[in-house]
Parts: structure tokens; sequence; C-alpha cells
């Protein structure tokens, strides 16, 4: 078992995400995360979809991925490639001590404190999936109230 | 395209593009949603047929049967809601066996779209994991361009069924631009040619191998390609095995075929398989059905497997030769890498083994019992049959004796629902074979229960006057499940037994002639008389209804576990 990621560059048409998500509940895929949004093209989307399985699982994705019309193109990311996730935690505290905590453990991960309210603190995480999982360990002693993943974009090197 | 349809209305830009595609039957039924486009049918009728089926499910069927009888792509049409909804069964089946297909329905208005309107469903949902591609028509200036596009997607790589919505209002749209329509699509390219190297890897390794064996699925008659597998196996003499769906794309007579694979196959075919160290897969998905338990498969040998969808190769065995290409283009390749390298045989006491083999693999089919044994009408139907003859079936013990007996030396001469397995399909597939093989003799070889899924053609066979040569074998069961029953539930038979209509006098219901058959000696002058009669005459054979098809295989065991008699006891100790 091992994390893929895949980037893969879609024709902007109705009905292309429920395919690509429709073929995956098909065939048993599981995946971890999956992200959208406009490409450098016109009329054409990018979508980043993260993925743990064995190698011929990660094969037949590809080559399933491949037979829906709308997919154009299809690139493996490498280990060493450029991934990010932008991650927001709400986090309740209950005194001055948690919420001093919480902002010096945010200065170290690079955080951004986005919204502070009575009794919560939001907090902007961006970087690779593993730095977003961390943080979130970090601070599980907390009451969490809510967090949103982005889940995983990125892109090869160079 | 040279015009570009400007100022014509949808409907008949459809029609019209179907003309030029050369599409001469057209297989539906009529409704609300769809009035613009039988207008056009009709106003066209000379130049394009519509043949009205009795139910949505059998145009389906009949467009299947007409394309896998012909090579042609089907065309079936629809209207929105239940007429839609009765084609899934129909679409399913023509995807599990890759047939080229263009399903068409209407749908409701464009405005009316997801407020539940009447006779809405949603059909682009629904359709989305049984075809190969499905589009909406929301413009005019689209129709050319999507059912251009759809044709390309049906029918080259890997074929399937494309199916199209179209809207009420959209259909009654005027196409107002002037751009040219385009059915390139990005991102769509099968590979046809495949790689040089890998192709010699074959070549050298068939050159070497002491037990190499082709087994051949569907996708060469697909491909067009058996001329190019008779040259290849005339050349190397290597014996072949074929799935289901591959059956006849080698002539079933010639020594060198031994038939028929799988959990219904024949027992000199499934030995080969197991014991061969060298297998050439062409054109199969290697369905379950066909390999026996995955892991279990062909233990002893390599793998070459050649596809167009990529996808097939390593999904369900591992392949150490992947060929990713047409096989009509493949196999012709193969053969110029094998003629070119020195090709000394080393396997030549395998194949003089597996001829032997196939010779002592079989049983009388002769048999005269009191009950009539499905053996002895195909022994009646083989002595009659040309080689041109084609045979449809429905799904069933009928079904697979024919498979498993039957021999046929031409393509597209035995059509049968592989993947789906589903009844009801022979009736409407043999009314398309027959209206795409006009001048052919069309036989259709069906179950009473198959056969009472779709009777209701019948109709559209006295309606359009069609001439098929129907055979029932009666047997007051379902007779497969039955089998199973027997065999594995301790005998338990639930729900298994019909009490069934006459069969003739339902053919006489619809002015057609039937033959009712009780004893073996009359097999054979009533499918001569079927065969003369100007009229559609159905053939009630009652047969014994606890006959087993054997040998056969449990679910999920290995290829050489075949059970059941048809060989020798000590057949496979020779060495
Ligand atoms: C639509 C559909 N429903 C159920 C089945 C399950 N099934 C497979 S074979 C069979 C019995 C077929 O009976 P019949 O057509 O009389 O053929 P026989 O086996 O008796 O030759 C059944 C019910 C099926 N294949 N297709
Ligand atoms: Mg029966």
């Amino acid at each position: 078992m091992q994390n893929h990621v895949i980037s893969i560059l879609v024709n902007n048409e109705p009905g292309v995400l429920a395919k690509i998500s429709g073929m995956f509940y098909r065939r048993n895929f599981n995946i971890d995360s999956i992200s959208v949004g406009s490409s450098e093209k016109y009329g054409m989307s990018r979508i980043v979809i993260s993925f743990t399985g064995d190698s011929n699982e990660f094969e037949q994705l590809v080559k399933q991925l491949h037979k829906l019309i709308e997919v154009v193109k299809i690139k493996k990311l490498e280990n060493d490639s450029l991934v990010r996730e932008l991650c927001l935690i709400k986090v309740y505290y209950n005194d001055s001590k948690a919420r001093e905590d919480l902002i010096s453990y945010s200065e170290v991960y690079k955080n951004k404190i986005i919204d502070i309210s009575q009794d919560t603190i939001t907090l902007q995480i961006i970087g690779d999936p593993d730095k977003v999982n961390n943080f979130i360990k970090l601070i599980s002693k907390y009451k969490i109230k809510e967090i949103c993943r982005t889940g995983t974009t990125g892109m090869n090197r160079g | 395209m040279a015009n570009n349809n400007n100022g014509k209305k949808t409907s008949e830009i459809i029609i019209d593009t179907l003309i030029k595609q050369r599409v001469k039957h057209i297989f539906g039924y009529p409704g609300a949603a769809v009035i613009p486009l039988f207008d056009e049918l009709l106003k066209r009728k000379n130049e394009i047929y519509h043949v009205l089926v009795r139910h949505e499910q059998c145009a389906v069927h009949a467009a299947d049967g007409y394309a896998r009888s012909s090579g042609k792509t089907g065309v079936c049409i629809a209207t929105s809601g239940p007429g839609a909804t009765n084609l899934i069964t129909g679409i399913t089946n023509a995807y599990m066996d890759s047939i080229p297909l263009i399903v068409i329905t209407g749908q409701v208005s464009t405005k009316k779209i997801a407020s539940d309107a009447f006779q809405e469903a949603d059909m682009m949902g629904i359709t989305l994991p049984i075809t190969k591609h499905n589009f909406q028509i929301r413009s005019a200036d689209k129709a050319e361009e999507i059912l251009l596009k759809a044709f390309r997607i049906a029918t080259e790589g890997r074929p399937g069924p494309v199916y199209i919505e179209l809207p009420i209002d959209v259909q009654y749209e005027t196409k107002l631009n002037n751009e040219k329509s385009l059915s390139n699509i990005q991102g769509f390219n099968p590979v046809m040619k495949g790689n040089s190297k890998q192709i010699k890897t074959a070549a050298e390794l068939i050159s070497k191998s002491k037990k190499p064996l082709f087994f051949i699925g569907g996708g060469v008659i697909l491909s067009d390609a058996c001329n190019e597998l008779h040259k290849l196996i005339s050349l190397s003499k290597i014996p072949v095995v074929t799935t289901l769906m591959g059956k006849a794309s080698f002539p079933e007579t010639n020594e060198l075929c031994l038939g028929l694979i799988g959990m219904q196959g024949r027992k000199c075919a499934n030995y080969a398989v197991q014991n061969s160290d060298l297998l050439i897969i062409a054109g199969s998905r290697l369905s379950d059905r066909a390999t026996g338990k995955f892991n279990e498969f062909a233990k002893k040998a390599k793998i070459i497997h050649i596809d167009i969808d990529p996808a097939e190769i390593g999904k369900n065995i591992p392949a150490e030769v992947p060929i990713v290409g047409d096989v009509k283009s493949v196999l012709s390749d193969l053969f110029y890498a094998l003629s070119r390298i020195s090709n000394k045989m080393p396997y030549k006491n395998w194949t003089g083994k597996l001829i032997r083999m196939n010779k002592k693999c079989s049983c009388s089919l002769d048999i005269n019992s009191k009950l009539i044994s499905h053996k002895k009408v195909l022994y009646e139907l083989q002595n009659i049959l040309n080689d041109k003859d084609i045979i449809v079936t429905g799904v069933g013990q009928h079904q697979m004796f024919a498979a498993h007996f039957l021999k046929r030396n031409l393509p597209r001469t035995f059509i049968t629902s592989g993947g789906l397995g589903t009844m009801g399909f022979g009736l409407p597939a043999a009314i398309g074979a027959k209206i795409a093989n006009p001048e052919k003799r069309v036989f259709l070889l069906d179950g009473d229960g198959s056969f009472q899924m779709t009777l209701q053609e019948l109709a559209t066979i006295m309606q359009e006057n069609i001439k098929i040569i129907p055979i029932i074998f009666n047997n007051s069961y379902l007779g497969m499940v039955a089998q199973w029953l027997r065999l594995f539930n301790d005998n338990k038979l639930s729900n298994v037994s019909l009490q069934n209509p006459d069969f003739v006098k339902l053919a006489e219901a619809y002015s057609l002639n039937g033959i009712k058959v009780t004893r073996s000696d009359e097999i054979k002058n009533a499918i001569d008389q079927s065969i003369n009669e100007k009229n559609t005459t159905v053939v009630e054979i009652k047969v014994n209804p606890d006959e087993d098809i054997l040998p056969m295989l449990k679910s999920n065991t290995s290829l050489d576990k075949l059970f059941g008699p048809c060989v020798p006891d000590n057949y496979f100790k020779e060495e």
C-alpha cells in the first residue's frame, strides 16, 4: 500500500465529476482526496486525486480513468513533487493559556490565524498533507469545532 | 461534413446524419418525447427503415443482433421516461459484450429537466456505468457534431453502446450558425498498432515454447481479425481455444480448434490451458466464466495478452507480455514477426497430442432416448446447417448445449448473450440478425423460459413479415437453474418449474405456424418444415427436463476441475 497522487486534465463538460466519481465507486477504488479547479487551458479543469493502494490497483485506476472520454491527460506526480493542501481549523479555547499555546504552535507551523472569537480561534494551515495531519495531531487535546480540508493538489517540479 | 445543415431542425439533422452514416435500419418505439424524430423517420422512410418492436428492451436487443451479425453499428430509439428505462437491460447487455450501438431517446424539454416532469427519468445518470459514453444534445448547433462523435466512440477502439439524450424542445430547434461540425474528440485516440518490440518478443517466445496455445475472445470477431488469426494458425500450427464470445472466430471443424473454454468448456480445451507453457490471449477480457478461479488459471504458462483496451490487460490475470492494440493489426504484425524468425516448432508433440485429444474429446450426439435429449436436437440441426447460417440463442442449458456441441465455422454465425447472460435476448436479436442478413437463414435456439421473456416480438415478426427458424427447447423448466439446484443445492428445486402455454397455439395467435415435437424421430422433419415454410414456424421440442449440460465447473474452481461425462476416464493419462 502506497500513496499515489495523479493530476488529470479533463474537458469541462457537465457530469464529468459524476462520471469520475461513479467510476471510482463502481470499480471499488478508495480515494483519499479529490480536488478540482480550472486549469491554464480554456474549457478544461484539472483534477488532483490522492489514492492509497498497491501498484496493481493504481495501474487499474489510471487505465480506467483513461477510458473516460472527458479525460484528456493523466500525469502521475513523482515522489518529490510539489503537493499542498489547505486546511482550516476552528478550535475552542477555555482560557488565555490555551489560546497562547495555540498561537505559538501556529507560529512554529507558519499557520495563519484568520479569526478569533470569544471562545474559538480559526487557523489556516498550508502544506503537504503530512504537515496538516501532524498539526491536527498536535492540537488534538483541544476541542476542535470544525475542520475543512481542500484535499491534495500538486504538480511536478520544474 | 460538406453541408452545414443551416436552417434545419435538430430532428431533421439527426435522421439526416444517420442516413449519411449509412444506417439503413433503426429499431424503436415511439412516444410523446420523440414525435419530431418519428415525423422525420416517416418522411425519410425510403432511406432509413424503422422497425417497430413491442418493447423497448427488444429494440436494443434487435439493434444488438443486427450489429453482432453484420459488424455494422446498431441504432435504436425510444421515448423519454419509461421508454428510456426499458432500454437498460439491452444497453447493459451490449456494454458487457462490447457491441457498437447508438441509443437515442427523447427527454422532457430543457426547461423542465430536473423538475420531475411527467416521464422524466435521469437517463444521463442511469446510463453512466452501462455505456461507453453518453451525451445530451442541448442545441441544434451541436446535434450533428455529437452524433458524429457518438459513432466514432461506439466503433473506434473497444466498441460499445453510446447513449444520446435529446430533449423535446431541442428536437424542434433550428440550427442557426454556419459552423461545420467536427468529429474530432480530444483525448480519444485508441492505440491501434501494437508495440513492435513486444510483438517481436512474443514471436520469439512462441518459437521457443514447447506448449503454446491461442486463447481467443470476442475481440477477434469484433475487430474483424479472423483472417489474420487463421493465417497465424496455419503458419504456426498452434492449437486454439475460444471463449463463448470468441466462438467461431476459427473454424471449429478444424482439428486445431479445441473449442469452448471455461465453466462449460470442452475437456481438451480446459486441459490445454492448464498445461500450456505459453498462452497467447487475444481480444478477451478473461471473464471468470472463461478462466475459472483466477489464481489457478494457466499457472504453468507465460502470458501474452493482446487487447485494444489496456485496462483489460492485468485486470484479472497478470501478463508477462502485454500488447495494447487492435488485435487485427497485432495478429497481422505477429504473423510477419513469426515468419521472419526461424521457428522449428519445438511444440510439435504438444500440437499432435492435442489434436489426438480433440478427436477423442467427444461423445455421440445421436441419442435416441424416449425423452428427447438436447444433444439429439443439435445432432439433427448440425446435419442441416450450412456454414453461413446464423444461430442466435437464449440463455440457459440450451445455450450452453449449443455453445459446447454445435460446430460453427464462420465468425458472426453464433450470436449469444455472454457477459450479462440475458434471458429474452434471443428472439429480438434473431429479428435484428435477419434484418441485417435477409439472404441468410437465421435459427433461434431458445429456452421455454427465455422465450417467454420477449415473446411479444412474435408480433414484430408477423407485422414485418420476418422469416426466422425458431426452435424452442421446452423442458418446462428454468433448466440451468434447476441443474445448479440439482448439483449444488441437494436437489432442492425452488421455483424453477414452469407451466407453459401451448407454443404452437401461441404462434398461431400471431398468424404464424407451429409444430410440436415429442419424439426424437420427428425432429429432423419439423426443422426442415420450418425452414421450408414461407411463414415463420415455431418448432417446439419437448426435451428431457432432467438432462444436465455436462461437463461443467463449479463456480470459482480451477479449469481442470471439470466434471461430467463425454470423455473416457483415462483421457488425461496419455502423455
Ligand atoms: C433476465 C434473466 N433472469 C434470470 C436469469 C437467471 N437464469 C439463468 S439461466 C435461467 C433459466 C433459463 O431457462 P430457459 O430459458 O427455459 O433455458 P433452459 O436452461 O431451460 O435451457 C435463469 C432463470 C437470467 N440469466 N436472465
Ligand atoms: Mg427451459
